[in-house]
């Protein structure tokens, strides 16, 4: 949900909301979207908002610009100008990034005189974008391995290094927990779940604290165990910030050399997350429509 | 997501992949017969389990097209498994080449769907 625009007429149609200025149409207009599926890359993401719409030609992209929205969900904006029909237009283009959707507030103006504006009012609905989501698991902001490939499970991610199987290797980041979970609870958690699937522990001993951003505490745990006919090291990293957990995982049966390095390119992904943001406590307002508030 | 060939050659194919199907018999049947003309039938002649160069599994399958029991086409079929996936590589003959081409494959599992959140704020991070 998004607040109305005081002047602007407001056409809710099929799976979005347009806000269409007092200065009508040939002006320009705003379209929400909510809960749209599934989450792209920033740059599919961008492909699909501007698909059938008029090719921009010499078109120029600012600089993407991360925001949090007053519930603390992340976003990222971006304003792209170029010419069309002969004519100046401006994309903004502002996306509210959930765990599996996003929310998109698309402002599309054609008089230069108001380009500024647009782009103002787009940041600010996107900002007050109310999903109102509560208290849940959510995806880290991190630094990825460099090269690793990715293999994202749900809101876990495995990565895995490009000469994996031979380097038997992976760093898994699993969702960030609310609340402030003890380290040892979540070790103990994930253990239970190994050996469920038939881990052995040998050894588990805590490790000195990883670096971390500032703002986040850190913990590490070395597991030491067997699965199948290869020895396993894990290291488990928690971090935390008192409003959420973040854990994360190296696992190697590769030779000491590789897991030397592998360490290193995991103390740096862990060193790279960035604390989410807390959220504002209050209830979202009754809904009336499920587009504005 | 698809697979990567490090020794890429012209007669071997790459397709997709696929989320690792529940009934994976029927899912070998349906690779093994498509693209038949009339007449033709199938002959699995040999099938083994190796590893890619890197390690991966892969079911190999020399299978011979057959019509009027006449062998018209020799080829093999790889199923490679991708932790959860499933790559599926044809390779038209039977010779060094092609089993060479055919164990040089590996995941390519970017795509256009975010993987984490980088993936989207990422560029805004960095900026």
């Amino acid at each position: 949900m998004i607040p109305l625009l005081a002047g602007w007429r407001s056409l809710p149609a099929g799976d979005r909301l347009t806000f269409v200025p007092p200065e009508g149409n040939g002006c320009g207009r705003i379209v929400y979207r909510e809960r749209v599926r599934p989450l792209l890359t920033f740059e599919a993401l961008l492909a699909e908002q501007l698909a059938g719409q008029p090719t921009l030609e010499d078109a120029a992209r600012g600089a993407p610009e991360l925001f949090t929205t007053e519930e603390g969900e992340q976003g990222v904006a971006v304003t792209i100008t170029g010419a069309a029909g002969g004519h100046l237009v401006r994309h903004d283009l502002a996306f509210v990034i959930v765990e599996d959707f996003y929310a998109v507030v698309h402002g599309v103006c054609f008089r230069g005189e108001h380009f500024a504006r647009f782009g103002h009012i787009v940041r600010d609905l996107a900002r007050h974008d109310s999903l109102g989501l509560g208290a849940r698991r959510r995806r880290t902001l991190y630094t990825p391995p460099p090269g690793w490939q990715g293999l994202a499970r749900g809101l876990e991610t495995c990565w895995f290094p490009v000469d994996y199987p031979r380097n038997r290797t992976t760093i898994t980041v699993v969702p960030a927990s609310p609340g402030a979970l003890a380290a040892e609870l979540i070790l103990e958690e994930r253990l239970r779940l190994d050996v469920a699937s038939g881990f052995e522990p040998r050894e588990v001993r805590a490790l000195d604290a990883p670096a971390a951003a500032p703002g986040l505490g850190a913990e590490s745990f070395s597991i030491v165990g067997r699965l199948g006919d290869a020895i396993f090291v894990r290291e488990l990293a928690v971090l935390r910030d008192g409003t959420f957990t973040y854990p994360m995982i190296l696992d190697s049966a590769a030779p000491i050399e590789l897991r030397i390095q592998a360490r290193k390119v995991f103390r740096e992904v862990v060193r790279s997350v960035v604390p989410l943001a807390a959220r504002r406590p209050e209830i979202p307002r009754a809904i009336v429509s499920q587009w504005v508030d | 997501m698809q697979i990567l060939f490090d020794i890429p050659s012209e007669r071997v194919h790459g397709e997709p992949l696929v989320p690792r199907p529940e009934d994976m018999s029927a899912f070998l049947h349906g690779l093994l017969v498509r693209g038949l003309a009339p007449g033709e039938e199938v002959r699995v002649v040999g099938a083994g389990d190796v590893e890619s160069d890197l390690g991966w599994p892969i079911a190999l399958f020399h299978v011979n097209v057959v019509r009027r029991d006449e062998v018209v086409a020799a080829r093999l079929l790889a199923l490679y498994s991708f932790f959860e996936w499933v790559g599926v590589a044809t390779a038209d003959g039977v010779d060094e080449d092609c089993v060479a081409a055919v164990t040089s494959g590996r995941p390519d599992v970017r795509g256009r769907q975010a993987r984490c959140l980088a993936d989207i704020l990422g560029p805004a991070v960095a900026s």
